[in-house]
């Protein structure tokens, strides 16, 4: 399969003019209604069909007993029938023509037994004709562009999140679905999300392949467990190669899963499997997560932030413990927090409230105004040895107003990365939703501001090593 | 040439039944890929001692070759400390009597020159189901499983990656910054590469443990090796 037909195939799966709902369904709360019903309903621009031989219409629409009987060519089939009937259901995909099919039915490999074999003979099908296939047993695509969504997730229990730039390619379909509601809930905005559950013919690899192509995809986001035998040199190289145009954010679940292989050496019995992972991701230019927030928070500041051009970073804060913990959380990120010239001390020491420690970290004082936020701002975003920026906006002090907002945003005009830590109650979450809706990552913790500036400093890293 | 030699060892092991290569194979394959060991002899019988004695420096050491111990040390089937030939002889009388105690058969008595102490080392690599093959470096000896000071790389890797290898240990961290000693990496280097184009020709083997290996300052020995390789 060429790497063209493959991105052809996959922008069928994301962007399909025609879609067929094999196993289409009337009744609320079946797979085959929501997915049926949300593409007929929602955002979706092309033409649907249902496919359904024991029924004449669904939701109003004229119902075909057989793909073969749709009048028109089809680009994407979606299969929610029972996994005893999918094959059956593939072949007639392939006579029709169906450029790429998503077999949302589960009970295949997963289950082991009879489900294993039956995705085995699905996989001589596929493997002898042109027909690309996502899944089975899987959640399928979630697209904000063409608006194409197969989550079957009632709409009361899960909130979908705005158009944006974050993709994400899942291993487990949950958690795409948990990670979108999240990003919605923090009003992020998504491009992509993949479920691909067993990975029988598209697998991590080509979604990433094709999401370092897409336009719209910024930042890659990838769950996994594991990868199937002999993939891992093909995961190498399609994540280097997306890595060199866009940031790539991986976490492994399964990290102390016991390694079951008979060994006699020491290598052997250090080489658990997820040591092998580790090193694996790092050759491959990906940044590793520990666990989803910590992927939440790089991905917030890659997605939101230009790369520093080096590991120096300025702290500016209204409390001094506050800016004490981000200089140790960062520097145990490996970052560095230079000391300032002698001229640019000076400029602080007479511009800011008696008291200020005009070291870095910036200490302003409880006293502090937007205006000494501002002149201090602005004195440093503009110091060459400076990369990056941290501010912490502490508002439980009165004297802070909210024109400091307005301030913060001047380092983006100068291209360098800022992010803003506001830790505190209800007040400061509304704050902290306001500045991120202004384009700068804010962080309820010290440490999980150093995350994002650790990841904007990784990828510039690892960008550069690439190529 | 090389992988003649590697298959006939290959074949001598499938026919014993063994899915390892004895020590004394393991080193003739890394001497062919250039990779230093420690001077060593397989001897047969007692009267052997004469063919060697010459060439032999002492201290040296003398350890069971048999296919049923891959673990020497945990039988007592490794003698330190041998200086002189008489006493080279009772280590070979006490081996053969260890082996025969535990009813295990013996190859072969492999006597091997003591090397000076360097700084000891783990290079390993493994094959791993859905990586390929893996390389393994960082720090040696028996406490090395204890102590997990090691990093590893896929391979295919350049030498950017076998650098990087090295400094992702703390391993890495002593040999760069040891007092009064400067310790050469880019030879640790090629030796690595050494140890990678013998898997890369030789991809039968799925584990190998060079352990401990030695670090001079200005060259690297392997002390002990072994292998293990995927039967068909």
């Amino acid at each position: 399969m060429s790497q063209i037909s493959l991105l052809k195939s996959l922008n069928a799966a994301f962007n399909p003019k025609t879609v067929a709902v094999i196993g289409a369904s009337g009744t609320p709360g079946k797979i085959g209604y929501t997915i049926f019903n949300n593409l007929i309903k929602g955002r979706f621009k092309g033409r649907v069909y249902a496919v359904n031989p024991n029924t004449k219409v669904i939701l109003g629409r004229i119902t075909y007993p057989s793909i073969l009987d749709v009048p028109e060519e089809i680009d994407l089939a979606i299969i929610v029938v029972k996994a005893e009937l999918v094959e059956n259901v593939l072949q007639e995909c392939i006579k029709a023509g169906v450029k790429v099919a998503v077999i949302i039915s589960a009970n295949f490999k997963e289950v082991g037994g009879e489900g294993l074999k039956r995705e085995e003979r699905l996989k001589e099908i596929i493997n002898k004709s042109k027909i690309r296939v996502i899944g089975p047993n899987c959640m399928g695509i979630f697209d904000n562009y063409s608006g194409l969504d197969m989550l079957f997730l009632p709409e009361t229990r899960m909130e979908k999140p705005k158009p944006g730039n974050i993709s994400i390619i899942s291993q487990s379909g949950a958690v795409m679905a948990i990670f979108l509601d999240w990003l919605a809930k923090e009003n992020i905005g998504v491009a992509k999300g993949v479920s691909y559950g067993n990975r029988i013919d598209i697998d991590e690899a080509d979604l990433i392949q094709y999401l370092a192509y897409d336009e719209e995809t910024k930042v890659i986001l990838v769950y996994i467990e594991g990868l199937d035998e002999n993939k891992g040199k093909k995961f190498i190289q399609a994540c280097r190669f997306a890595a060199l145009q866009k940031p790539i954010i991986v976490v492994k679940g399964g990290k102390t899963e016991a390694s079951s292989k008979a060994v006699i050496s020491h290598t052997g019995a250090m080489a658990g499997s997820y040591s092998v992972y580790k090193a694996a991701f790092k050759q491959a230019g990906v940044i590793e997560a520990e666990n989803i927030q910590e992927m939440f928070d790089m991905a917030k500041a890659l997605v939101m932030q230009p790369l520093p051009a080096g590991k120096n970073v300025a702290v500016i804060s209204n409390t001094g413990g506050i800016g004490i913990m981000a200089v140790d959380a960062l520097e145990s990120r490996g970052l560095f927090i230079p000391e300032f010239d002698e001229e640019t001390k000076t400029y602080l020491r007479n511009n800011l409230p008696p008291g200020a420690s005009v070291r870095n970290p910036v200490d302003l004082t409880a006293n502090a105004t937007a205006e000494h936020y501002r002149l201090a701002i602005n004195k440093i975003a503009n110091l060459d040895y400076i990369h990056s920026l941290v501010v912490c906006l502490e508002f439980q002090t009165p004297q802070l107003d909210f024109e400091v907002l307005d301030y913060i945003y001047y380092a983006k005009e100068l291209g360098k990365p800022i992010v803003t830590i506001t830790v505190g109650g209800g007040l400061t979450e509304r704050i902290s939703r306001i500045i991120e809706n202004n384009g700068i990552p804010s962080y309820t913790t010290p440490e999980r501001a150093a995350t994002g500036i650790y990841a904007l400093y990784e990828y510039s890293r690892i960008k550069y090593s690439l190529v | 040439m090389r992988k003649n030699n590697f298959l006939a060892f290959l074949n001598k092991a499938k026919n014993e039944g063994r899915d390892f290569l004895f020590e004394y194979e393991s080193k003739s394959i890394l001497k062919e890929y250039g990779i230093p060991t420690t001077k060593f002899y397989l001897i047969k019988s007692e009267q052997e001692i004469e063919k060697i004695i010459k060439e032999l420096n002492f201290p040296c050491v003398a350890k069971i070759t048999s296919p049923k111990a891959i673990h020497k040390s945990e039988i007592g089937g490794v003698v330190l400390g041998i200086n002189g030939k008489d006493e080279l002889i009772k280590a070979y009388k006490k081996l053969a009597y260890i082996a025969q105690q535990n009813n295990i058969p013996l190859e072969g008595v492999l006597i091997e020159e003591q090397a000076e102490q360097g700084i000891e080392a783990i290079i390993g690599v493994i094959k791993d189901p859905i990586f390929g093959h893996v390389i393994m470096f960082g720090t040696g000896g028996i406490y090395t499983e204890a102590f997990r000071d090691v990093s590893f790389k896929v391979l295919p890797v350049n030498k950017k990656d076998l650098f990087d290898l090295i400094d992702e240990t703390k391993l890495g961290l002593i040999l760069k910054n040891s007092r009064g000693k400067k310790y050469d990496l880019n030879i640790l280097v090629e030796n690595l590469e050494k140890v990678v184009s013998l898997i890369e020709e030789n991809p039968e083997i799925i584990e190998m443990d060079l352990n401990p290996v030695f670090i001079y300052e200005s060259n690297i020995k392997v002390v002990d090796a072994r292998m293990r390789f995927h039967v068909i």
